[in-house]
């Protein structure tokens, strides 16, 4: 098995290829197929994120008092808690990515396990929170507070919880513990969206709870 | 800085007409959110085509080696 048979065939011509037909250019993609895919999906959720902190800021903005007067206070410590949580899921994902790297399935499958473990905690903690939250009554209908509050994170759950399912379904294409080109750029995806959906909340956390 | 919004926004005649000088909040806040919506999309161009850039000056000449250089067949070849 060598690597030369795996490779494709090189051009030695130096010639420029030409619409509709001639040899393609030697010189490989820099960005995969699949890197440019998730590139556009994370720029047109980045804008989705833009415009609806840009209506928050209008509104607090507004607002001569934040929070208004009368609002529960949002639970700081428990959010501390859980940016941890994701921060670790952040550390745990990097992990999987060096492991993929080095060929270990054993510790890339277990670092996504651990990775996924940690987003369900996450969104479990933010659920019981915004339980609480309702309870005490700030819901999406109370005021700006409320809306805005519910809106931002929200979006920002709704991001967490889409990653953990990808990340499942990841995992059970590993189950059988073979690996593949095909799979490897699966994983290299989901990481890519991880991170950024780690990022967010790394804006998000300060905008909202932090004042 | 503060005022750096609104002044920049006085180049839009509909924002400097309804606006005004910017002295409420919401005017100020108005012209904060739009000077940050507006600066996204350029700051992500810049961001992905450097990106793009950058990998494409990564990228092997020849065309031999794996299709990216973080990715590596795991197992080349699926044996039984």
């Amino acid at each position: 098995m060598s690597r030369g048979s795996a490779a494709p065939k090189s051009f030695d011509t130096g010639e420029l290829p030409r619409y509709g037909g001639g040899p393609p250019s030697a010189r490989r993609p820099g960005v995969s197929n699949g890197r440019i895919a998730i590139v556009m999906l994370i720029v047109a959720e980045t804008m989705l994120f833009t415009t609806l902190i840009g209506g928050y800021i209008v509104l607090r903005g507004s607002a001569g008092v934040w929070p208004p007067p009368g609002q529960p206070r949002l639970p700081l410590a428990v959010t501390w808690v859980n940016t941890g949580v994701l921060a670790v899921s952040c550390w745990s994902m990097s992990r999987a990515w060096r492991a993929l790297g080095k060929k270990d399935a054993r510790a890339l499958y277990y670092s996504l396990l651990e990775t996924s473990i940690l987003g369900s905690t996450f969104l479990a903690i933010q659920g019981t929170e915004w339980v609480r939250l309702v309870s005490f009554g700030l819901t999406l209908s109370s005021g700006i507070y409320g809306a805005t509050f519910y809106t931002l994170i929200g979006f920002h759950g709704a991001h967490v919880a889409a990653a953990v399912g990808w990340l499942l379904f990841v995992l059970l294409r590993f189950r059988g513990n073979r690996f593949s080109l095909g799979k490897a750029a699966m994983v290299d995806l989901c990481a890519i969206y991880w991170f950024f959906v780690c990022g967010v909340w790394a804006v998000l956390f300060p905008l909202v709870y932090l004042r | 800085m503060i005022s750096l919004p609104s002044l920049m926004l006085q180049s839009c005649a509909m924002c400097g007409t309804t606006l005004g000088d910017g002295s409420d909040p919401l005017t100020r806040s108005l012209s904060t959110s739009v000077l940050f919506m507006m600066s996204m999309p350029f700051l992500l161009f810049v961001s992905v085509a450097g990106w793009f850039v950058y990998r494409h000056r990564l990228s092997p000449e020849d065309g031999a080696g794996p299709t990216e250089a973080s990715i590596r067949p795991i197992q080349e070849d699926a044996s039984p």
